[in-house]
């Protein structure tokens, strides 16, 4: 099960979150999830554009740090906000990742929240703690 | 707190951080460098006794931090608005050996040139309070906010290259602005030396059609009064055009947008394989840093300037945003009303300037993050009209309460590597202020107090709330206590346009 919380304490002028996941698609996910909450309130968006993307990275913590920002990336250069992901991963002698990410251009009509401007590696932290994998990641707002 | 005058000076004994600190003159407080492994100077952090007891724990690792890093000169040093960031703390300031120091995006900020500018008037708050409603909906109109907000220029690939290259300078050039703009902003709003061939395809691609926007966070727009019993150097004021009688003058906090941010994300990746090529360490690997003369350090110095020039022209065509909306609102050309800029400052960003260490003269690599330049009076630097009065700085409040104008002394070029406060400094966490307060409530408060809100999003709005930050009085103070500014007015906000 995939799960994310705000950390009230950590980097005050940016916003830090800690996801969790059984495995790592699911901390990819929650990671994701996390952002995209952050971002906007994805029940306010509706799926009306979808993008592929394909990533490949040395280790889990590489991916997750790409993967998220792409989601900032595709936040500016399409103007567009997001209501979910699907995520593959597979563990070859790299990591690899499939996604398909789903929103829309920006409407008023839209929860908007904090304008990203990128994922930080301050207190950046992957790691597995026998049954899950934990992140913690801090935003620049 | 405790006081150990034996030993000469005052120490503190800090609840939030087990280090040794104590007070080597009024308001300046030290760590020496026995406090942290690796710390190649001591951390000076300006700050009066009650703000150094409310700063948080963050400050005081990471301005350590700081002092570890390669090629630091005298002292790692952070302001009196410094608050927990990531890399650098806000309100921190390092200089390095420009030959045997390092350069680091953790000591910029992804916003590159985030900055201030603020923009004066002859009108004063009686002719404006009749349209202010009518005259915020005009700028929330022009100056797009928020997530997504796209600027109304069309630039294609080569146009958006010659703008990063030249700054304010293609602005005034392609009609965005009157050429008397230029002196009136740090640099003349163009950086030498800007290389866009070291700025990835992304980072042009995310910036492209953000020019002319403001974002969101802490960004605003801001209409804001000048009352006659809030001037505290008349002179200065009135070399700055700031005559008071309640006069309206506007003030814009945004950035380099999604291009800076872009380019400062991939030279963290290309920092961290410096590190391990030129056998690099940090405390915080979002300090991550290449030396200054390195390849590496020289294609990110170049991009850097490219974000920092992009910086300038768009607070530049945000300006011409404003000028026009006046003019639609008071039916009259923007010359004719007095919309001059005071000035434009960056508050995140690496120079080179030269200063005297050890008797010897040396240019060094200065990082401001989350701190403004604040050259005194007969700098060379200082633009001919404000060279006899020293340069303006803006340091922007929070938008409950209000900002201030001020000016930079020589003590800050001896003391403080020509560096002052930024603004008022957090206290709490955005998840935090989101938690106390609701948006909506925040907004009925501010139009309660006078104040028109227009904003993207309500919870962006919550996370800015006054209760969230220093009172930027305080920390003003204390600059000018310590001699390394002065205050030369209060702005108090009427009017305000969030992301």
């Amino acid at each position: 099960m995939r799960s994310y919380c705000f950390l009230d304490n950590i980097a005050i002028a940016d916003i830090a979150f800690e996801a969790r996941g059984e495995t790592p698609e699911e901390l990819l996910l929650a990671a994701a999830d996390a952002l995209i909450a952050t971002i906007a309130n994805p029940c306010s968006v509706r799926p009306r554009q979808e993008h592929v993307l394909q990533l490949t990275s040395c280790d889990l913590s590489e991916l997750l740090f790409a993967w998220l920002s792409e989601l900032v990336f595709l936040k500016d250069a399409e103007a567009m906000v997001f209501c979910d992901t699907d995520v593959t991963v597979r563990e070859k002698s790299y990591w690899e990742l499939s996604a398909r990410i789903r929103g829309d251009s920006v409407q008023n009509t839209q929860q908007l929240g904090s304008d990203v401007k990128a994922i930080t590696k301050h207190m950046y932290d992957v790691s597995h703690n026998g049954s899950e994998w934990v992140a913690i990641v801090v935003l620049d707002i | 707190m405790g006081c150990d005058c034996g030993l000469g000076y005052l120490a503190m004994k800090l609840e939030h951080t087990h280090m040794k600190i104590h007070e080597v003159s009024t308001n300046i407080w030290e760590i020496p460098v026995t406090e942290k492994e690796g710390m190649q100077v001591p951390a000076r952090i300006y700050a009066s006794p009650k703000i150094l007891e409310e700063m948080d724990s963050g400050v005081f690792e990471q301005i350590t931090n700081v002092a570890c890093l390669s090629g630091i000169q005298r002292y790692a040093i952070c302001m009196p608005d410094g608050h927990w960031g990531y890399g650098f703390p806000i309100g921190g300031v390092a200089a390095f050996d420009q030959h045997h120091g390092i350069i680091s995006p953790g000591g910029i900020g992804f916003d590159i040139n985030c900055g201030m500018r603020l923009i004066r008037t002859n009108l004063t708050y009686d002719e404006v309070q009749p349209k202010l409603e009518q005259l915020m909906s005009e700028l929330f109109r022009q100056v797009p906010a928020g997530v997504g907000g796209k600027g109304f220029l069309q630039l294609n690939k080569s146009e958006f290259i010659h703008l990063v290259s030249d700054g304010v300078d293609w602005c005034i050039a392609n009609g965005y602005g009157w050429p008397q703009d230029r002196e009136r902003i740090e640099e003349g709003g163009h950086l030498a030396g800007a290389d866009p061939s070291k700025v990835s395809d992304k980072a042009i691609k995310r910036g492209i059609h953000q020019i002319g926007t403001l974002g969101s966070g802490n960004h605003y727009l801001e209409v804001q009064v000048v009352a006659d019993d809030r001037i505290f150097d008349r002179q200065a004021a009135e070399t700055f055009g700031l005559f008071g009688k309640n006069q309206v003058v506007i003030m814009v906090h945004s950035g380099s947008r999604g291009f800076g941010h872009q380019v400062a994300t991939d030279f963290l990746c290309v920092f961290e394989k410096a590190m391990r090529k030129y056998d690099l360490k940090v405390k915080d690997r979002q300090l991550a840093c290449a030396p200054f003369t390195s390849s590496e350090g020289q294609d990110y110095f170049g991009a850097m300037l490219c974000a920092a020039n992009a910086a300038f022209a768009n607070r530049q065509v945000i300006t011409h945003r404003i000028r026009e909306s006046f003019r639609t609102i008071f039916q009259k050309p923007p010359e004719s009303l007095g919309m001059e800029i005071v000035y434009d400052v960056a508050h995140n960003i690496a120079k080179v300037e030269p200063y005297t260490i050890n008797g010897k003269r040396k240019d060094l690599v200065v990082h401001r993050k989350g701190a403004t330049r604040a050259f005194g009076p007969g700098h060379p630097d200082v633009c001919p009209r404000y060279r006899k009065t020293g340069q303006p700085i803006i340091c922007g409040g929070s938008m409950e309460t209000g900002s201030y104008l001020l000016v930079g002394t020589e003590k800050a070029v001896t003391d403080t590597f020509g560096s002052t406060m930024h603004g008022s400094g957090r206290t709490m966490s955005r998840t935090a202020a989101k938690k106390k307060i609701k948006g909506a409530d925040l907004r009925r408060r501010m139009e309660k107090h006078g104040i028109v809100i227009k904003s993207v999003s309500l919870s962006s709005l919550a996370e800015e709330a006054g209760m969230a930050y220093k009172d930027i009085s305080d920390i003003a103070e204390t600059v000018e206590q310590c001699g390394i500014t002065k205050k030369v007015a209060e702005l108090r906000p009427i009017g305000n346009i969030k992301g």
